[in-house]
């Protein structure tokens, strides 16, 4: 019985101090699990702008990749090392300078490295040209410890750091296509000044005035005009410097062209609401060597001129009238005419630029055909049907006869005389 | 004399001095209007230009007002604390050097000794009496004054306003400078002139000991002047030759650079004691006008020409057709009538005109008479 009840004794104490070790086992992990609560919601409350930054109701700042990027990268170290309370938020450098006021001058700097083609019927020209803008950021400044004295990125590292800081957003307006590589290089000096180089080859549109062809003056253009931004926050101009930079490389060369100097021209163009942007307009001035357009085109328009003269000229006035057949000196002039539609049709198909503006060529045809009507009238009037001299006697006819042989030649050819030399003032 | 002959020459001739003479008016007019227009280019140009400085001096005057009233730049400048002085001035100045050209600030202590200068807080203790005689006036009258000088730090466009104390006497004065580039700068952009402006090299060396040194160049070096600013560079040293610069008044004149004619406005410099520190040049292009009195030209000389032959072509047919053809058939049959050849009649009567419708009449009746 003892036995019995000594077990009974031993099985109570074993089941007691399963129960005690229990106790004493799981006491102390639910007081150090509330403790570990307790310290999470004090955490919380020690940093409440963070937590309210992560469960705000406004949606996080939208920012380019490269930015988005960082922040999330700025997050991430946060959780490893949280900063201080007070440390500054991460600077945006992709938002507009303001450091030294608004508009925000941007320089704008064209050389012309290589003009590839001007095809002046087609208005477009193809060009290699380096586009040079400075700015000042103040927020990039840094203490100058290199030889150089700036920070230089070339090609990707250029472009990966544009992305980096604010740029003024930039659109060449004439241009048609572009080659894909492109060419970069940024310099940031310690001053915050930042001066970036892109280098492109293009096809650009251009505005062709023929008024004064064969002596004419194009300007091959690179219209840049910033569209985001109005002329209260980015402004495009030019300096003596961005004057010295723009220029053709001194070895360039182009077919038919002399090249000359780089005009640069800023303005402002109106928009919506009054808005008014910013333009710049670099212009490489090229003069056509005239020569070239001598032979196909001047000598072929002067010579047509002869072939109206002949009706007048291969008549003769006898005692009893007009010698010539009126019906041949007329088949002269209609001949004339086709001659002259056939070298329009040439001329204005090879060069399409002059066929759709008044200029020298137009001019050309103008006297021919006016020398055609005038020498088609006078064969009708005069060969044909003797109208002066049935008004005014066979003596008024013969003189009146005489002067038009040497007055027409001399008024036709002092007229296209004059119409080559107002092209050439 | 023949009359066939001489009698439309003269009339041919006559018109035609009376045709050149009217054309020659009319370029005369032509040249004088584009003259007339020049000139008023010329007038821009000058009043332009010294529109212009005059605003940059106010505006150098206004700044130097605004510094020198500033409560606690005052008191530091009569306490003559010059470490207070730059620490109340230093961040204002650096500001409006990098935003508005700025270039030049100082502070001077009677009778025009450097006190501190901004650009250059190290530097002071220079007596300036001697070359700046605006700096010594203005410790002379106490009123502000403005105008072009040369200092240490080179040429500028300064106002100096004196200071006083809280009894009302002279504590020194305070000048700002602005920069002289952006004058013409602003030129170009609001007027589209090219600008340059030179300076006497001599006095850049004796006076700007503190110019950089890519400015006293033999390439900028012009006369005995030195192009200190150009807006255009190239074009400027192509305008702008030794044989030009030497002037003491106002001095125009036109130049053909890269087949562009420019017309370009020289006008001397002055310093407040008027006396001559630099010219001025200004240009624009006349390439237009040019080509408009070329063109004017051409016309001309053409309607002068058809003139010419019209006139030329009716005396010839009036003379000749109506007068002296007609005349000499009638001659000719005359003589023969008078020789007993009486076989040729006269032209029918609607050949002649009226006056010589009664010989060619008579003619006809002595024919008709004579024959058999």
């Amino acid at each position: 019985m003892r036995r019995r009840r000594s077990q009974s004794r031993a099985l109570m104490l074993a089941l007691l101090a399963t129960l005690a070790g229990l106790v004493f086992v799981l006491f102390p992990l639910r007081l150090r699990g509330a403790d570990a609560a307790h310290a999470a919601e004090g955490g919380a409350s020690a940093r409440p702008s963070t937590a309210a930054a992560r469960k705000g109701d406004k949606p996080p700042k939208r920012l380019p990749p490269d930015d988005a990027g960082a922040e999330a990268g700025a997050l991430a170290a946060e959780e490893h090392a949280p900063a201080p309370p007070d440390a500054a938020p991460p600077t945006n450098l992709t938002t507009i300078p303001i450091g030294k006021g608004l508009p925000v001058n941007v320089n704008v700097g064209v050389f012309f490295l290589e003009v590839k083609s001007f095809d002046d019927t087609k208005s477009e020209f193809e060009c290699t040209s380096d586009v040079r803008l400075r700015w000042t950021d103040p927020r990039l400044r840094f203490p100058s410890k290199n030889l150089r004295g700036y920070k230089e990125y070339r090609g990707k590292e250029a472009e990966e750091e544009l992305t980096k800081i604010w740029s003024p957003t930039i659109e060449v307006t004439n241009r048609l296509e572009s080659a894909p590589y492109v060419g970069r290089r940024l310099r940031v000096f310690p001053d915050g000044q930042i001066e970036s180089l892109t280098r492109v080859t293009a096809r650009y549109k251009a505005r062709v005035a023929a008024e004064t062809f064969p002596f004419d003056r194009q300007r091959l253009t690179l219209d840049l005009i910033v569209r985001e931004d109005t002329t209260d926050e980015v402004l495009l101009r030019f300096d003596k410097d961005d004057v010295g930079f723009s220029r053709a490389a001194t070895d360039a060369k182009l077919e038919g062209w002399d090249i000359g100097l780089v005009d640069l021209h800023a303005e402002a163009i109106p928009g919506w609401n009054g808005d008014r942007y910013s333009q710049a307009t670099a212009a490489l001035i090229v003069d056509r060597i005239w020569a070239t357009s001598l032979a196909p085109i001047f000598i072929p328009l002067l010579a047509s001129l002869i072939i109206p003269l002949l009706s007048i000229w291969m008549n003769k006035v006898g005692d009893n009238g007009f010698e010539g057949d009126a019906i041949a000196l007329a088949n002269i002039g209609i001949g004339g005419l086709f001659s002259v539609i056939a070298l329009s049709f040439a001329i204005y198909s090879s060069y399409g630029v002059i066929a759709n503006s008044d200029n020298t060529v137009t001019r050309l045809f103008g006297v021919n055909y006016a020398m055609l009507a005038t020498t088609l009238t006078i064969v009708v009037v005069f060969f044909r049907y003797n109208v002066i001299a049935r008004l005014f006697g066979p003596y008024v006819q013969r003189e009146a006869f005489f002067f038009i042989s040497w007055a027409l030649p001399v008024l036709s050819l002092a007229t296209s005389i004059a119409f080559l030399l107002v092209a050439a003032a | 004399m023949k009359f066939r002959l001489s009698g439309p020459a003269l009339l041919i001739a006559a018109s035609t001095v009376v045709v050149i003479a009217i054309t020659l008016i009319a370029q005369l007019m032509t040249t004088r209007l584009v003259a007339t227009a020049h000139a008023g280019d010329y007038d821009l140009m000058r009043r332009a230009f010294t529109g212009t400085l005059k605003g940059m001096e106010d505006e150098a005057s206004s700044d130097a007002e605004i510094f020198a009233n500033m409560p606690a730049v005052r008191s530091a400048f009569i306490e003559r604390d010059r470490t207070k002085l730059l620490g109340e001035c230093e961040g204002a100045f650096k500001l409006m050097e990098e935003k508005y050209a700025i270039d030049q600030a100082q502070f001077h202590t009677p009778p025009g000794v450097s006190f501190l200068r901004l650009d250059a807080p190290t530097k002071f203790g220079d007596d300036q009496t001697g070359y700046r005689p605006m700096l010594a006036e203005v410790h002379e009258e106490k009123s502000l004054r403005k105008g072009v000088a040369i200092t240490k730090a080179g040429p500028a466009i300064l106002g100096i306003v004196p200071i006083f104390d809280s009894s009302g006497a002279l504590a020194g004065s305070f000048e700002m400078g602005l920069e002289f580039g952006p004058v013409l700068d602003d030129l170009k952009t609001a007027f589209a002139l090219e600008g340059a402006v030179f300076f006497q090299e001599k006095q850049l060396h004796d006076i700007a000991t503190d110019l950089p040194g890519d400015i006293i160049t033999s390439k900028n070096r012009v006369g005995k002047y030195i192009r200190y600013h150009a807006t255009h560079p190239d074009l400027a040293a192509a305008l702008v030759i030794d044989r030009d610069i030497e002037i003491t008044g106002p001095k125009t004149y036109e130049r053909t650079v890269a087949g562009v004619p420019w017309g370009v406005q020289l006008m001397p410099l002055l310093n407040y004691a008027n006396k001559q520190i630099g010219v001025v040049a200004i240009a624009t292009s006349f390439e237009e006008d040019k080509t408009l009195a070329r063109r004017a030209l051409v016309w001309q000389v053409l309607a002068a020409l058809v003139s010419v032959v019209l006139m030329a072509g009716t005396i010839l047919i009036v003379i000749r057709g109506v007068i002296v053809a007609p005349l000499a058939a009638i001659n000719v049959r005359m003589a023969a009538l008078a020789a007993g050849d009486a076989s040729r009649p006269a032209e029918p009567l609607t050949s002649y005109c009226e006056e010589l419708e009664t010989l060619a009449r008579c003619y006809e009746h002595l024919r008709t008479q004579r024959r058999p």
